[in-house]
């Protein structure tokens, strides 16, 4: 242990801010391009926060472990890498304001050591206050108050994507990608190749198959503008045509791993030869029997063949005096994305060809080849087959560093669609799993509880009369009707109005764990029900449960975008609290499956921090009505980091004034009219932008929990110690 | 102790724009300038260790020998040559266009997002005018007649002064090279038509006059070639059998499993017996030729050369779809089995044909074959091997000419021209553009006139000699004027035509200086003079190759622009 560095949050801020000023540059709407030449001498273009964050290959541990925390958090979401180090370092500074001004307070320390020890301390408490933020906190506001501002992707019952939002969500993604001059021209192309391939059904399918292949679904080509790039249709196997007929209409495929030709001895054999004639006669047998086979082939209406391995001349004269065009030496992976696409299963040996079924060769629409740049491939139109309709991206550019770039976007763009369209579980950032069905009612009835009691509360006949209207629009989210509560015990402990209690904790214990029920719908009946107190209640419920879960499944498939909410009544069974029926109806803007989601599937904000500032807003709002002075200080620590992200979006020439102008726009629209009005027409992920957040949140805990860094000496610790553990 | 360093930490650099690059990028520039037309000034490239001189001023030859030091240069090379290895003209135009358009946009302190965005809206303006109905500096190929195709020829062939021609020279290849171009296109126009193969022979030594288009192949004449065997074939048409499999006896691989031979038995004897039955049948079956793409075993042979059967062999596979397109064989690759007579393919004729010391053996196939060789001779072997570049270059700009029949007029007319119709486009009616871009009407004209400034340099940077460069008023062409005139000269006097041919003087024409402020002109759209007379010395560039160079040049130069940070990995 030859170097030990006390770590205080002053490195911590300096490296985060140094990073801070590189990142910056290329966020936001005016931000450029990094070049990056690699130690090969390849020259690469980039805006991707992740790349260049990686490609600095930074030297300090603690800046090569925030790389880490960005690196894990983008192989989640795909995007974010910026924002990450922006907000990291918000945070760092105002934690560091936050420690100053608390020990400076309390002078009773006067040497440095002591005064050390106490901001750790006072960091210590901080932390723990970030740790709790999450759960007890920013979840609320995401889910009472943030849900209200989102819009759906999704219009209509089968969820799907109208070609405007599909844009303006693309494009936002390339604006952080690529340069500002290509970002409209290619998001079109990514919206446009979208929804070729989607057919009817299984959009979740296509996507998953477009991510998981895009490297043999796209073709990059140097030497040509940005502008020449396509989508064709197709597949374009990367490898030429090595022998081409020209074919006209519909053909079959037959896709080998094998070589044709039989080998002269087969793997664990031996020939023995015993003279000249022998060997000429076994060449000779093997020459008619790859003659034997492709003249089967010929005879099948086979006219193209695909190999994974290289054939011999022989193989290759015969199939060119039948009429066969080959394409040889095709990579496993593209190969077998060919035969999923086409639904075959390829064959090996040379012995299963003569047994070849109709059910083994692929139909092809066409075979042809296209020229892309200085290379011929082998262009093959497939049948469409259900989920996913074949085609495929050219991408080009002047140098392969950018084509590299539209590529790597490209590819980006749709893991952060598919991530989109995935729904945020409450779970997910609470606890690691909750097995038991019975606790995750408990969980949630907590969650209702806790809502309960910082919801307004509404007289229950009011409540049924905005019901009744309000189910019969299926529009629950006018903020009145949006989060009611009718809980007996709960209305004599509040006020009229907009009341905060604070500490769930309270309400917690008040309620046990054993809940019985959760219905989901918006009937009024149930309602009703629900409001009747007495033992008969259980059994009524029970079985309007039963009606409802069939209801509801029709009207999960029935009620799309607007507004199926559910009403969620938890019942205790104590005898006690019989009387106290919770109930939660909560509109969002779309629940079909669990209780537990957080964020909808499909949940987009409009771009421009918009997030950020809504989020500013509440987490304000709730500071001030909170009476735990720990919570006030991390919402406010956490609402002042947040706006650090706009902040930079609307830096133009390094001034603030215009992000200053932005502000105070956007906070006279919310304090005025509840929302932010002339927004943005662009539209980013909400999911994204939550879990970039707690991802920030958890990364800092980490560094600051951090005290001290010990190098050590790789030779002296072999020589001396041998084992000592290592710590970086 | 261990082999594996820790890898170091990459250099970044702010600001990639900084006073030493742009100093970097103009001595670039300024080499690639001098290089630039028909009167560029020559590179000699070499290595002060030795090794190959190389005198040359095309962009290919000049951007893959330098080594460049930064990487911004690096990018601009990068995005050039992968332009020229798809059109292979019009490089240095793209290189010393982005270049410029660098060069002056620092000179404007702009924030650059914003001229970006600028330069992006201008170039889609060139672009669709030069692809619209109404540019009139873009001339129709007219392939009834062979005048303007020999004018893009002409003009590829005479921009590279390092092929050392004199002016009728450069006439002459010019033509050749059409020649061999028109040989290349097949007569019967169907859905299968493909163009044909020329194939370059370059013979060292002769002068640029013994150039010569002889249609079919010419092959290395085979050793000890018996000249009995020309003369006995050379009265009827000639049977020719192509094997592209090794004929030189080799037992085939055994894939993963084990041979066994016993020692009795011979598998090159067995192999050869096989190879000398499939020998039998071509003699019996007249062949008169016999192509191997690989080596033929010499017993083989020599049983061929006594049947009186011509045996060529090592052509390899770079000949070989010539040769199978022109003769119309099946290349074999069994010689297990009888070879299918339908695999034959027909010669009309072969003789020998010697260029200076070296003697070919010239395949000669029947009337309307589309592969024809060039027989391009040259002093020595830097002029040779630039004008080989040369000759390739303008046989694919002939080749783009027949996808997009189109040409531009060159000797800098284009860019000029380009330059004043931007200029009057962008001064009027512009609000809407200023709304799309979110800039200022200042900020916009300093960009247009940068922009345009960037594309009349690059037109005076033909000019190498110290003359003066105008521009007409009423056309928006280039005209040259020489050094060594008189000062008190009205430029009328002195001026000839401009620089592409199209315009001669006369009265009612008025001249600018160009790169001063020039009175802003709406170039005239009318083109009828150019239908009527068609002039001989006509300055063509090709279509499809400027406009991709216009683009990649100013994509590059937009991305160079936008950098914020360069990034390198030092290990």
């Amino acid at each position: 242990m030859n170097h030990v560095h006390s770590l205080d949050i002053g490195t911590l801020i300096q490296i985060a801010e140094t990073l801070e000023s590189i990142v910056c540059q290329c966020f936001g709407p005016n931000g450029g391009q990094v070049l990056f030449t690699k130690a090969t001498g390849d020259i690469l273009v980039t805006r991707d926060g992740q790349r260049v964050l990686n490609s600095l290959l930074l030297d300090h541990p603690i800046a090569r472990m925030i790389v880490d925390c960005v690196s894990a958090h983008c192989s989640v979401t795909g995007d974010g890498a910026k924002s990450f180090i922006l907000l990291l370092s918000a945070l760092l500074r105002g934690l560091q304001a936050l420690v100053d001004k608390g020990t400076a307070g309390q002078s009773t320390c006067h040497n440095f050591l002591g005064r050390a020890k106490q901001r750790s301390q006072e960091m210590k408490h901080v932390t723990d206050c970030l740790l709790t933020f999450q759960t007890q906190v920013l979840d609320q506001i995401i889910r009472r108050h943030l849900n209200q501002h989102v819009t759906s992707l999704f219009t209509g019952d089968k969820m799907t994507v109208t070609n405007d939002k599909m844009r303006s969500i693309m494009e936002a993604y390339f604006c952080g990608k690529i340069g500002n001059v290509h970002c409209k021209f290619l998001s079109e192309m990514a919206c446009d190749y979208f929804f070729k391939c989607t057919c009817d059904q299984g959009r979740g399918q296509t996507l998953n198959l477009i991510c998981r292949h895009f490297i043999d679904l796209h073709t990059a080509v140097k030497g040509f503008p940005i502008g020449s790039s396509r989508i064709l249709e197709g597949l374009v196997l990367h490898r030429d045509f090595t022998v081409y007929c020209q074919t006209d209409g519909q053909l079959k495929v037959l896709v080998v791993t094998e070589p044709i030709q039989p080998p002269l001895s087969d793997a664990g054999t031996t020939l023995l030869l015993r003279s000249n004639f022998q060997l000429q006669s076994s060449n000779i047998w093997i020459a008619k029997r790859v003659e034997e086979i492709m003249n089967f082939l010929q005879q099948n209406q086979v006219k193209l063949l695909l190999s994974s391995v290289k054939q011999s001349d022989v193989v290759l004269y015969h199939a060119k005096l039948c009429g066969i065009s080959v394409v040889q030496c095709i990579e496993a992976d593209e190969l077998s994305l060919f035969c999923y696409l086409a639904g075959i299963a390829p064959l090996s040996s040379p012995w299963d060809i003569l047994h070849t079924r109709d059910t083994d060769l692929a139909n092809a629409v066409f075979c042809k080849p296209v020229l892309l740049g200085p290379h011929r491939y082998a262009h093959i139109g497939l049948m469409n087959r259900g989920d996913f309709s074949p085609h495929c991206v050219i991408l080009c550019g002047p140098i392969p560093g950018l084509t590299e770039q539209c590529v790597s976007a490209f590819h980006g763009g749709f893991k952060m669609l598919q991530h989109v369209f995935e729904p945020v579980d409450l779970s997910q950032g609470q606890e690691p799993c909750n097995t038991n069905p019975n606790n995750a009612n408990a969980d949630e009835a907590h969650q209702v509880l806790t809502h309960c009691s910082l919801e307004t509360v509404v007289q229950e006949d009011s409540i049924i009369d905005t019901l009744n209207k309000t189910s019969d629009r299926h529009d629950i989210r006018c903020p009145t009707t949006e989060e009611m509560c009718a809980s007996s015990n709960l209305v004599s402990d509040k006020e009229q109005g907009e009341v905060i209690t604070e500490d769930p904790r309270a309400n917690q214990s008040s309620l046990a764990a054993d809940v019985i029920l959760d219905i989901r719908n918006t009937q009024t009946g149930i309602l009703a029900g629900c409001k009747t107190t007495g033992d008969n209640l259980d059994e009524q419920l029970k079985q309007m449960n039963m009606n409802c879960e069939n209801k509801a499944r029709e009207m999960g498939s029935m009620l799309g975008q607007h507004g199926c909410a559910f009403s969620s009544c938890a019942i205790q069974k104590d005898s006690t609290a019989a009387k106290n029926t919770q109930r939660d109806i909560r509109g969002s803007a779309l629940t079909q499956e669990h209780v537990d989601v957080l964020i909808e599937a499909g949940s987009v904000l409009p771009v421009g921090g918009s997030f950020e500032f809504l989020l500013h807003h509440y987490l304000r709002l709730y500071a001030q009505h909170s009476l735990q002075p720990e919570v006030k200080t991390t919402c406010s620590l956490v609402a002042d980091a947040v706006l650090n992200v706009p902040r930079n979006i609307y830096n133009t020439k390094s001034t603030n004034r215009h992000f200053l102008q932005v502000y105070t726009k956007v906070r006279n629209d919310i304090q005025s009219k509840g929302c932010i009005i002339d927004c943005p027409q662009l539209l980013e992920s909400m999911s994204c932008k939550y879990q970039l957040l707690v991802s920030v949140l958890q990364c800092v805990r980490s560094l600051v929990t951090i005290d001290s860094l010990i190098g050590i000496d790789r030779k002296t610790q072999n020589t001396t110690e041998g084992e000592t553990e290592d710590v970086e | 102790m261990s082999r594996l360093a820790p890898k170091k930490p990459s250099l970044c650099s702010d600001g990639p724009l900084t006073d030493e690059v742009c100093q970097t990028l103009s001595v670039f520039r300024e080499i690639l300038k001098s290089c630039y037309g028909p009167c560029g000034r020559l590179k000699l490239i070499h290595n002060n260790r030795g090794g190959r001189v190389q005198t040359t001023s095309s962009s290919a030859v000049l951007l893959n020998g330098v080594p460049l030091s930064h990487p911004v240069l690096k990018l601009l090379a990068a995005s050039v040559m992968n332009h020229v290895s798809r059109f292979s003209d019009c490089g240095l135009f793209a290189a010393i266009f982005g270049c410029t358009l660098i060069e002056n946009t620092q000179r404007l302190n702009m924030a650059s997002s914003s001229v970006i965005k600028i330069y992006r809206q201008l170039l889609s303006l060139s672009i669709a005018y030069l692809n619209s109905e109404d540019c009139s500096c873009r001339v129709k190929v007219d392939f009834k007649s062979s005048q303007t195709l020999l004018a893009l020829a002409r003009t590829v062939i005479a921009s590279k002064p390092a092929c050392m021609l004199t002016f009728k020279e450069g006439e002459y290849i010019s033509s050749m090279v059409l020649k061999a171009f028109l040989r290349t296109v097949p007569c019967t126009v169907g859905p299968n038509a493909c163009l044909g193969k020329m194939v370059i022979v370059p013979i060292e030594g002769n002068i640029a006059q013994d150039t010569a288009v002889l249609s079919g192949l010419l092959v290395e004449m085979p050793e000890a070639l018996p000249l009995s065997n020309i003369k006995r074939l050379s009265s009827s048409c000639i049977n020719v059998a192509v094997f592209n499999v090794s004929m030189s006896g080799d037992l085939s691989d055994a894939a993963d499993g084990t041979v066994e031979i016993s020692c009795t038995v011979s598998p090159e004897a067995a192999i050869l017996e096989q190879l000398l039955r499939v020998g039998k049948q071509m003699v019996s079956e007249r062949v008169g030729l016999l192509v191997c793409q690989k080596v033929v075993h010499p017993v083989l042979k020599q049983y061929l050369q006594e049947q009186h059967v011509i045996v060529v062999d090592r052509l390899g596979a770079a000949l070989m779809e010539p040769l199978v397109q022109m003769t119309g064989a099946q290349s074999v690759a069994s010689y297990q089995s009888a070879v299918p007579s339908s695999c034959y393919g027909l010669l009309k004729d072969l003789c020998v044909v010697s260029f200076g010391s070296k003697e070919l053996l010239h395949l000669i196939p029947g009337e309307d074959s589309t592969v024809c060789s060039l027989v391009l001779c040259n002093r020595n072997e830097t002029t040779l091997s630039e004008l080989k570049i040369a000759c390739q270059t303008a046989e694919h700009v002939l080749r783009l000419s027949l996808t997009r029949p189109f040409a531009l007029l060159g000797g800098g007319c284009t860019e000029t021209h380009l330059a004043s119709y931007i200029r009057s486009k962008c001064t009027n009616r512009i609000e809407d553009v200023l709304s799309d871009l979110a800039c200022s009407y200042t900020e916009y004209q300093l960009a247009v006139d940068s922009f345009c400034r960037s594309l009349e340099s690059l037109a005076r940077s033909l000019e190498h000699d110290g003359g003066e460069s105008l521009v007409d008023l009423s056309h928006g062409h280039q005209w040259f004027v020489q050094s060594s005139s008189p000062l008190n000269s009205h430029w009328k006097d002195l001026v000839n035509s401009c620089g592409c041919g199209l315009f001669k003087k006369h009265q009612s024409l008025d001249w600018a200086i160009l790169g001063d402020r020039y009175p802003s002109l709406t170039p005239g759209t009318d083109c009828s003079q150019f239908e009527e007379t068609t002039p001989n010395l006509f300055v063509l560039d090709s279509f499809p190759a400027k406009i991709n160079a216009l683009q990649i040049a100013v994509e590059t130069a937009n991305l160079i622009l936008d950098l914020k940070y360069i990034i390198q990995d030092v290990n």
